[in-house]
């Protein structure tokens, strides 16, 4: 009988975590390279189960051959945060994509990704 | 105990029930799914990336691809009476269905007279626009 009812009960509650547990992904475009520190700032106090991008784009992408950005990638990795560019800006502004860092992504278009990654249900912030 | 057993078997029943109801429902809004997209930019010239991840949303999207609009603003927006500049991007437009959109206050703002392109539509405040495409449900990116 209380065999029955611990049942019962455990069942109920698992089937509730299952509903209230929802994943939220996340990505953030932006033409600024220093708009990173904000953001891997938001990244960690979001504390997100789910995805966590940033896609770069625009003409500062051409700081990210400069040894500044390693604290940036570091930071990015230990929190879980993907880093991409868009390979428009880098052939636009003449870089080669062998320069760009290896841990940082390299998407074809950023608005693209950023809309793709929209139809997905990721939550965006256009900075 | 009987009592135990029915009222476990009918929560099964109902959970269940609820699971295969809300995945009829996913499915069926999967089917009938548009996708509508706004764009606001300050640059005429990301048109061009702009226009090209159009044309692959158009591709990957098939029938579902709805609207797609792109809304001009800011102080660069007298940029779109250079008729011949903006020509491949006003024909590029046209093909894949998008609409360029200027916004009337920066018109105003930055004293632009000039004619615009042909085709190129004017809402009176372009940020009050693409908030209410988003209200409609748009995909939007502020650029």
């Amino acid at each position: 009988m209380k065999n029955a009812f611990n049942l019962l009960f455990l069942f109920l509650g698992f089937s509730l975590m299952a509903q209230q547990n929802t994943i939220t992904d996340f990505v953030v475009l932006t033409p600024k390279i220093q708009q990173l520190q904000p953001i891997l700032l938001t990244a960690q106090e979001v504390e997100s189960k789910g995805d966590f991008q940033v896609i770069l784009y625009g003409k500062e992408v051409t700081q990210l051959t400069d040894p500044k950005v390693r604290k940036f990638i570091k930071w990015a990795q230990k929190v879980g945060v993907k880093l991409s560019v868009c390979n428009m800006s880098l052939e636009k502004l003449k870089i080669d994509p062998a320069s760009i860092p290896k841990e940082i992504g390299i998407v074809d278009n950023a608005f693209l990704s950023a809309f793709q990654l929209q139809k997905k249900g990721y939550k965006i912030l256009s900075l | 105990m009987k009592t135990i057993f029915s009222s476990l078997v009918l929560s099964l029943f109902f959970i269940a029930g609820s699971a295969q109801q809300s995945i009829k429902q996913s499915k069926a809004a999967n089917q009938e799914t548009i996708f509508n997209y706004g764009v606001l930019t300050k640059n005429v010239q990301q048109l061009k990336p702009i226009l090209l991840a159009a044309e692959a949303l158009a591709k990957e999207d098939g029938k579902a691809f709805g609207n797609f609009e792109i809304i001009v603003c800011g102080k660069n927006i007298g940029d779109l009476t250079d008729l011949k500049s903006m020509e491949p991007f006003m024909k590029e437009a046209e093909r894949l269905g998008a609409s360029i959109i200027a916004c009337g206050f920066s018109l105003k703002k930055f004293k632009v007279t000039g004619e615009l392109p042909k085709g190129v539509k004017k809402v009176d405040n372009g940020i009050l626009y693409n908030l209410q495409l988003q209200k409609k449900g748009y995909l939007s990116l502020e650029l």
